[in-house]
Order: C-alpha cells, then structure tokens, then sequence
C-alpha cells in the first residue's frame, strides 16, 4: 500500500514491526523480502514517486574537501533512490577486497566474500542481470585475443554486468502497492532517531513532510536505508543531545567517508598503426550463450596476486580510443617506437592486426583509472550549523584523498607502463608522476559512490555496526547500503547493497521467528 | 671512440655532470686508452639508436631532470664495459641491452620522462644520444 504522508492527519501515530527509512536500492529490497511475511513493516520515503526539486533540494550541503558533486544532483530523493538514475554497472567486489592486507590501513570486512556469495546470487536476480558469473572468458572475452599486456600476470581482463537498468521504484513498486504486510509512506521525511533512556534502543523516529505534518513512527527494529551520506547524518543528529549521534561513543560516524577515486591517468600510445581490436575496457559488448543477448562491459584489473605482492589496492582502468589525427597529451614527446632496434614483441602486432575499432584506425588510447581509495578517518561527513525546509541539520562533506591514494595511482601507471613497453604493445604516458602528493590531475573526481561513513569492520573499534549491519549500543537500529563498507574495492556498489540488503532483511526475519 | 670530436666529448661530460668528470679523471694514466674505449662503446650504443631524433628530446628531458644527477648517461657506458668488455660487437651489445631492459621492465624498474614510463637503461640511452 501507498500512502502519502501530507494526506494523513497531523500527529497520527503510526506504528510496525521493522521501519525501513529510505526506499532505494536497499530499502526497496528490504520492504519486498518483508512482503509476505506477516511482519508489519513501514517504508519511509522522502520523496514521492517522481523527482520534485524542493525534496531534492533537502540533499543540499557544503562541501569543504576537495572538489565534489553538488549534493543535489548525485543523488535522487524519490521513489528508487538513486537507481533513477543508475547506470546499471552489477559487479560483486572482490574476495581481497573483504581481507585485511598488509601496508593498506583500515581494512578488514567481519565476514569472507565467500559469506556473501548466497545473497549476491540473489541480488543478480534483484539486479535483473545474468548468472553470478563474472569471468570474462564466460563472456566471450578470451586470452588470446588480448593484447598481451592484459593476459597477466599484473593486468587482467574483467568484466562488469549491465542491468536494463532496474529502476527499484518502477520495477518493485507494483508489488509493494499490492502488498497487505508492507505500508510505503511518501513524503515522509525521516529528521530524528529518538533513543530510550539508557541510549541503547530507539523508541521512534521523528518523521516530517514538507507541507509541516509531524508524526511518530514506532517499530521494533529501524533499518536507516537513506543513502550514504544521509545515514550518517540521520544517525549524527539522532539521539538525546543532538549532533551526538546515536552509536557513535567512538566518534566514527561520518568518517571513513570513501568514493572511488577517478580520473584521466594518461595515455597509452599503441606502437604500430592499428588494423583490429578486440578488446574495449569501458565499451559496452553485448553477449549472447544461450537465451537472450546480455549487455556487459569488459575492463582492466589487476590480479589478485600483484595487488597483494606490490600491495596495491583494486582499480578499474578503462580507456577511451584517439583515432588519427585526433589532438591527444601526448606531447611534447610524441610517439616513439622502440628505443632499440628489433625489440622483441612488437612484430606479433604487426602480423595478427589486432588493432582496429570499427575499422577506423586509432592511435592511442586515453587512460580512465577508477581506484579504490585508501579508507581515511580524515574524509568525513559533519553536520552543518544550517538547516534544511524540515528543521535538519544540513551536512558538511570533507571528501579528502591521501598521499598513499596518489602512491597507488602513479604505481599503477608505472607497471601498465613497464608491462606495455616490454611486450612491445605501445607506450605509456602517466599524468600521476609530478612528484607532488597532493596533487591530481584537474580532472580527478570522487565518483557517485558513497561509502564508509557507518562502516563494519572485524575491529569492533573501528566499526559503528556489527557483523549483521546492527548499530553497536542499540539494540534495534540498523544500517543498510554502502556506508556499511570498511572497504571500496573497484565495483560499482549496487550489487553489494543489494545482496547486504537481501542479508539483512533474512537476519530480521530471523530476529522476529 | 676514434672517430668522436673532443668536443662533443667533453659536451657529454658537462652534460652529466661532475660525478662522471670523476670518474674520469681518477685515474689518469690509463685515461687515454680508457677514453678510447669509452668512446668507441659511446658511438656502439648510439648506433642503436632507430629514431635518433626522438631519442634525444627523450634525453634532453632527462638531462634536465634529477635523474641525470642519480642515474647518469655515462653510468650506462660503464655499464656495459663492464659487462662486454670494450671490443663486444655492435651485436652483441643489442642482445645485453634488449635483455637488460626487459629485465628492468619485468621487475618495475622504470623512470618516468615527461611522463613516459621507461626502463632506466632505456632513458639512460635516449640521454646519451642528448648529451653527445
């Protein structure tokens, strides 16, 4: 059923079993594992089922780190959430993105990715995507036909899932509608956590809608599903004395706040005029084995084995072809061959005319690196002093990179570079070895993917929930989405909130048996 | 290196600096015949060269970076006589360095020019081709 909130009268209280605040990725996929199940269980929605900007601009913040989106325009307040606007990349992180490692800080899931596999099974399905199968010789992407370098042992093909993309609100909204067990509030802005008196449960959560009602919503559990940036200021104005925060004794809420690093890294000049290719990172190929053609997108890792060995975190390469006559950054050194004569390598590109896109012969191409940051306590979400239409404190984002962040990038660039020269492939030209650490390229951006800011952790120090995404100190609130992640790893996140968001929903369902 | 002007020697040496004036000038009974030797070695690498042109804006780069100072050109000349001996064929010393710089491009050992990544010997050669 749905209800909007300015149409109930003011005051009404309004009680469940599980209240679930924010109907996006995560909190839709909670709601409908919940349908059905006899559990009274109360979504909350911001916004309505369309994009309405004066909603939107509750999203609204500073932002005193390094350059970022507008808070606005990076995320979506409506029914869906974001994934009205998701690109549908689905790829499940990778088992040493769960590790802890040695000389990268900070890291360590409670549980093995191999613990996660049932849910993110079933999340493809939520995803709309294929089999959980991601290796890229299952899609058509085979070793011989790469060029060299990307046949390891540094660099290896991946390949990332594309959902339709699953809009959240359009595809499971029908079914929410239709549901006897599961109440979707529109329009109901959730402000406040309102903790007992030993601080250690929430007896309601403050809930206002934009035309000034006010209501109570009373529940056993709470499951914060708001995004995240906005889970962690929900939870930080939450709580008996404001800006306290609820769980947040160890003052880690908000910090920790990740996204991937991305930017234009350089160029890699192709040694002989291309004739043929068949390996694109970064442009969609659709794929078909039996059933329907599916839609993926194959791109460069690194293996497991060098991450660990050089103790480089995961990253996603993907590049952009420049055809002839195309400007490029290539100068002032222009393309050079080999430096000796008959370096071995470079006749095998000759001969198997591997180079070629859609027959148009290109040259080079330009560098994307999207790199998983080094997780830092110093990039964080805080309140702000100014509040939004609905009395809420607005945020502060202090989106901040480190120095080992530009260490990882420009090592990166310097093994792609080594491994492409000596295969004779081409050259590589890398815009991250300026010798200024705090310096990027002015096109390096945090992309959309928002984590950390209420992350897990095998430490419980280090942590601001348990194991199963339950806040440490209260008893019955919860936190869906990626601010739970200790660790960023390469994938896009949807995959893993969605499969968290299935783990979740079965441990409540547990909690209530 | 018979054939090689003074000049263009002593260019290469102010080119790389003081520690390869050093080296030498320690030992100047035998500089004459080593100078030889080092020469002909210098003109060797330089023939393979395939691209001198572009071998020199590298090495100009590099000259004027700190790598000059911490891995100068004439380092490399040493290098190889070390390894060759002063009467390797022209050869022979194409086979040592192609395997030296895919030794250094394996295990990472590479410098950046302008960006470009490089092995070292590699950008010690384009800086040879500079410095003469």
């Amino acid at each position: 059923m749905f209800i909007d909130l300015r149409t109930v009268p003011d005051g009404t209280a309004i009680t469940g079993d599980i209240c679930v605040v924010g109907a996006g990725a995560a909190g839709i996929t909670i709601a409908r594992e919940l349908n059905g199940s006899g559990l009274v269980c109360v979504l909350l929605e911001s916004g309505g089922m369309e994009f309405d900007s004066e909603t939107q601009e509750l999203y609204s913040g500073d932002n005193i780190g390094r350059p970022f989106f507008d808070l606005t325009t990076c995320r979506l307040r409506y029914f869906g959430g974001t994934t009205n606007h998701w690109s549908g990349w689905c790829l499940p992180l990778d088992a040493i993105d769960f590790e802890e490692r040695d000389g990268l800080p900070y890291r360590g899931w409670p549980f093995a990715r191999s613990a996660l596999e049932p849910w993110y099974r079933r999340a493809q399905d939520v995803c709309q995507v294929g089999p959980f199968d991601y290796r890229p010789h299952s899609w058509g992407v085979l070793q011989p036909k790469l060029p060299v370098p990307f046949r390891g042992p540094h660099f290896v093909p991946r390949i990332a899932q594309l959902s339709p993309p699953t809009r959240f609100g359009s595809a499971y909204g029908p079914e929410l509608r239709s549901s006897s067990n599961v109440t979707v509030y529109l329009q109901a802005n959730a402000c406040h956590f309102q903790m007992n008196e030993f601080d250690n449960e929430v007896q309601f959560v403050s809930v206002r809608t934009l035309s000034g009602h006010g209501f109570k919503v009373s529940a056993k559990k709470f499951v914060v599903a708001a995004g995240g940036i906005e889970n962690a200021r929900l939870l930080l104005v939450s709580g008996r004395a404001e800006g306290q925060g609820v769980g947040n004794s160890r003052d880690l809420i908000g910090r920790f706040f990740m996204t991937h690093i991305c930017c234009w890294t350089g160029r890699l000049a192709i040694m002989d005029p291309p004739t043929d290719f068949y390996f694109d990172p970064g442009y969609f190929r659709t794929y078909q084995s039996s059933g329907a053609p599916r839609t993926f997108v194959p791109y460069i890792g690194l293996s497991e084995e060098t991450m660990r060995r050089r103790q480089l975190p995961n990253i996603k390469l993907l590049w952009k072809y420049e055809v002839l006559g195309e400007s490029s950054n290539a100068r002032p050194l222009t393309d050079f061959p080999s430096i000796i004569h008959d370096m071995e390598g470079r006749r095998q590109y000759v001969e198997s005319k591997v180079f070629r896109r859609e027959g148009v012969p290109v040259t080079g191409t330009k560098l994307f690196l999207n790199l998983e940051p080094v997780p830092n306590p110093d990039s964080r979400i805080r309140l702000s002093g100014e509040r939004d239409a609905i009395g809420m404190r607005k945020v502060i984002v202090d989106w901040n990179v480190t120095v080992e962040d530009k260490h990882h990038g420009a090592a990166v660039l310097r093994l792609l570079g080594a491994e492409v020269a000596r295969s004779g492939f081409g050259r590589v030209r890398s815009l991250l070895e300026d010798g200024d650490d705090d310096n990027w390229p002015a096109d390096m951006y945090g992309d959309q993917h928002h984590m950390g800011t209420t992350r897990m952790h095998r430490d419980g120090s280090l942590s601001v929930v348990n194991e199963d995404c339950r806040v440490h100190g209260v008893a019955n609130l919860y936190v869906a989405g990626s601010s739970v992640f200790p660790t960023a790893g390469a994938a896009n996140p949807t995959l893993t909130i969605t499969a968290l968001a299935l783990r979740l929903a079965d441990h409540l369902k547990d909690e209530f048996r | 290196m018979s054939g090689m002007p003074l000049l263009r020697r002593r260019k290469l040496l102010g080119a790389v600096g003081c520690v390869a004036v050093a080296i030498w000038s320690a030992v100047p009974w035998a500089a004459s015949r080593s100078e030889n030797a080092r020469d002909r070695m210098v003109q060797k690498l330089l023939s393979l060269l395939p691209d001198w042109q572009r071998a020199r804006q590298v090495g100009t780069v590099y000259l004027q970076s700190s790598l000059a100072q911490r891995a100068p050109p004439l380092a490399l000349v040493e290098t190889v006589l070390a390894a060759m001996g002063p009467n390797a064929s022209s050869e022979a010393i194409r086979r040592y360095l192609v395997a030296r710089i895919q030794q250094e491009l394996q295990e990472v050992q590479v410098v950046s020019v302008d960006g470009w990544i490089m092995s070292a010997t590699e950008a010690q050669l384009c800086a040879l081709s500079a410095a003469v």
